[in-house]
């Protein structure tokens, strides 16, 4: 073995952890290569500084400063729920009960393996139990439904600038009435897109089946949110 | 890991519980308890009162942000751990325009750079007179240290997290933490003897 294999032993021979084979062949080594056995000992005095580093204390302002930017943005989320605001986006049922399918098949989208029913009627809305919204890792900014074709729906969907890495969301959605019936994006943090969707009939979805999954590089991946009243 | 949440302090489990509701007071108490340990990670990550501080506000409104999908699947303090790393190597990769790069070429390139500048710049007297001068000569030695690496030892050493756990916070496989540390630790002395001839 070269002196960088052996080396590549050091740490795992300080910790005891090396079998008793390759203690053998790393002790022969060291006797016969002066560079490996300096190499050794300079680790060795490494390590041990390394485990007396000392602490450090935090500025004594930090705190508050910490609670204070919280406060801002608890403030800033505290604003009318989703469904308070499409009532007043949507003032016929009919038209919010096809926006809500909408905005359900989405929401649930950031869910990991999250499979939901909900039955929408004239003025049943899907009602999902949800995390307060400010903890969401996107959040849905707009639903229009397009001026010249009234099934065609559009929904804008904006990730949080404070996630980490990319949101990957795959919707799928087994119900015959909305097309496409899979939508895979991928969202930068802070990214704002697009999805159109198509209703068909009347637009009322029944027994709307939404499995989902959602990824980023925090990899706490499950969130559930979605409408609340 | 599903071992060390099991071994979660109820007190804790339940403090937390209150955050995943929006309960401001419980945000209060939590932060506290983690406030001296992730502004020490960031200020052996960053080298910099300053930047420490700002990441350590950075961490706090992630944590805010993002603790209703803490799961209770590993450590609370694992998943700070994930979230102050995150953070740090963020601002770099930021920093550094390398936003685009994946994990492994990140690792890579980082590792290539220090190299050239290991061989090819002995810092003069007067710098490290300089040096010596902001602090000390090791925690200037892992602040040269290629960004991964130095989260590695930061986690092990002053955090004292097992290589399990920092598998788990970086999400990386064990045996590359155990072998991207031990190359780490020879670095750092590397380093060591280069500047200070201390060892
Ligand atoms: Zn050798």
């Amino acid at each position: 073995m070269s002196c960088e294999e052996m080396r590549e032993l050091f740490s795992a021979s300080l910790e005891s952890s090396l079998d008793a084979a390759l203690t053998l062949k790393l002790e022969s080594h060291i006797q016969m290569c002066s560079a490996c056995r300096t190499e050794l000992d300079g680790l060795r005095l490494v390590w041990d500084k390394l485990d007396v580093l000392e602490t450090v204390e935090p500025p004594k302002l930090l705190h508050g400063e910490i609670m204070e930017r919280i406060d801002a943005e608890r403030e800033s989320v505290q604003r009318p729920g989703l469904l308070v605001r499409l009532r007043q986006m949507f003032p016929s049922p009919r038209a919010l009960a096809a926006a809500a399918a909408f905005a359900f098949v989405l929401l649930a989208g950031y869910s990991l393996h999250y499979t939901q029913q909900a039955t929408l009627g004239p003025i049943h809305f899907p009602v999902v139990q949800s995390q307060p919204n400010h903890f969401t890792p996107a959040s849905i900014t707009s639903i229009k439904q397009n001026a010249l074709h009234q099934h065609l729906w559009e929904i804008t969907i904006k990730a949080a600038d404070s996630e980490p890495g990319m949101l990957s969301c795959t919707i799928e959605s087994p119900s015959a009435a909305v097309s496409p019936s899979q939508v895979n994006i991928q969202l930068k943090p802070g990214e704002t897109r697009h999805v159109q969707f198509y209703l068909a009939g009347s637009g009322t979805v029944a027994n709307l089946t939404v499995v989902s999954r959602y990824q980023n590089l925090n990899g706490e991946n499950t969130s559930q949110i979605g409408l609340s009243q | 890991m599903s071992g060390v949440a099991a071994g979660m302090q109820p007190e804790e489990k339940a403090l937390i519980q209150r955050c995943q509701k929006g309960e401001r007071d419980a945000f209060d108490s939590l932060f506290r308890q983690y406030e001296k340990r992730v502004y020490n990670m960031a200020f052996r990550l960053c080298n910099n009162y300053d930047e420490a501080g700002d990441v350590t506000v950075d961490v706090f409104l992630r944590i805010f942000r993002a603790i209703g999908r803490f799961e209770f699947k590993s450590s609370f303090s694992t998943w700070v751990f994930r979230i102050v790393t995150n953070v740090y190597l963020d601002r770099r990769k930021r920093a550094s325009n390398r936003s685009s790069l994946s994990l492994e070429e990140y690792i890579a390139l980082e590792e290539t750079s220090v190299t050239r500048q290991l061989e090819s710049a002995d810092p003069s007297p007067a710098q490290i007179a300089e040096q010596n001068e902001r602090t000390d000569a090791l925690q200037h030695a892992i602040a040269q240290l290629p960004d991964y690496q130095r989260a590695m030892v930061v986690l092990y050493h002053t955090e004292g997290l097992s290589y399990e756990e920092i598998a788990e916070v970086l999400t990386l496989p064990i045996g590359t933490v155990k072998s991207r540390l031990n190359r780490a630790r020879l670095l750092l002395r590397q380093i060591l003897q280069n500047q200070q001839e201390l060892f």
